[in-house]
């Protein structure tokens, strides 16, 4: 058995973060959406999100504090971020007032102008139930159950929820294997059929796959 | 300017950035009462209200917007 130790994510791991959200965010493509929907460059992207990161704010998939970390011989090995979403402040909200707050105006307009399409694939979280985002394993770390692993200490952490969320892009099959593997099942998905869609985001469909969390 | 003014300066570019003429809002409407409300929307909507009144909210004024009354007393305490 692998020995992996896990605890909360620091500012010193704000690297491996911003890792781990690009490559979330990608899905298996090329296409990182904070580019293409606000027209940055990759580094340009990296820069907003250390940033963001930096504000410790609570509550969503750019707080620093809500990321735990797996851990083998001191290098980090994969990571997943969660929150229990809060219905009177919801996650999309916190999210967007980091982005708009520390992305350039012109990012803004151009998304307004260019990429409202992607609104059709956008799922609000769920309410009351523990929020999964950013899952990511370091290629050397992958079929080690550190998905299983991460989870299970988030729940743990989370005393008192009953149910788990997560949302995947329906191209990636692997991942969505390994969730319903861990008990998730598919309980929405968002579909468009826009051919423009692709140009923003990796595929044209995205889940929402939920648990009950057994007592 | 008298915040119901404000009110009705913000309820235009609602209805700009959610593309609907008939939004009526009040100080009590939130993301919870719009369901385009989402979080693109979102930041579109602080970027236009910005530009519209010429300020420039805070990061902590931003986190502490829990509706359209808030948005109003913020935009009034800034101009």
């Amino acid at each position: 058995m692998d020995n992996y130790q896990i605890r909360e994510a620091t500012i010193n791991d704000i690297d491996f973060i911003i890792e781990a959200i690009i490559e979330a965010e990608k899905s298996g493509s090329e296409i990182l959406s904070y580019s293409t929907v606000f027209n940055l460059t990759e580094t340009e992207v990296r820069k907003i999100l250390r940033s963001i990161l930096m504000e410790e704010m609570e509550g969503c998939e750019f707080s620093l504090v809500n990321y735990l970390i797996a851990f083998k011989d001191d290098e980090p090995a994969g990571t997943i971020g969660a929150w229990v979403e809060k219905k009177e402040n919801p996650s999309s909200i916190i999210k967007s007032s980091l982005l708009g707050y520390y992305l350039p105006r012109r990012s803004i307009e151009y998304a307004a102008r260019e990429a409202k399409i992607t609104s059709d694939l956008i799922i609000e979280h769920t309410a009351d139930a523990l929020s999964l985002v950013v899952v990511y394993i370091a290629p050397l770390h992958r079929g080690k159950n550190l998905f299983s692993l991460i989870t299970n200490e988030h729940i743990r952490r989370h005393p008192g929820v009953d149910s788990l969320s997560i949302q995947v892009m329906a191209n990636n099959i692997k991942a969505i294997r390994s969730y319903e593997k861990y008990g998730f099942r598919k309980s929405l998905s968002l579909k468009s059929d826009s051919e423009l869609i692709t140009k923003f985001l990796p595929y044209n469909e995205k889940v929402l796959m939920t648990k009950t969390i057994d007592e | 300017m008298e915040k119901n003014e404000i009110l009705k300066k913000v309820e235009t570019i609602f209805r700009s950035v959610f593309d609907n003429n008939s939004l009526v809002l009040t100080t009590e409407t939130s993301a919870l009462d719009i369901p385009e409300w989402n979080s693109l929307n979102h930041m579109i909507l602080i970027s236009e209200v910005e530009s519209a009144f010429s300020i420039r909210f805070k990061l902590r004024d931003l986190n502490m917007m829990r509706n359209v009354g808030d948005m109003i007393d913020l935009i009034a305490s800034k101009l």
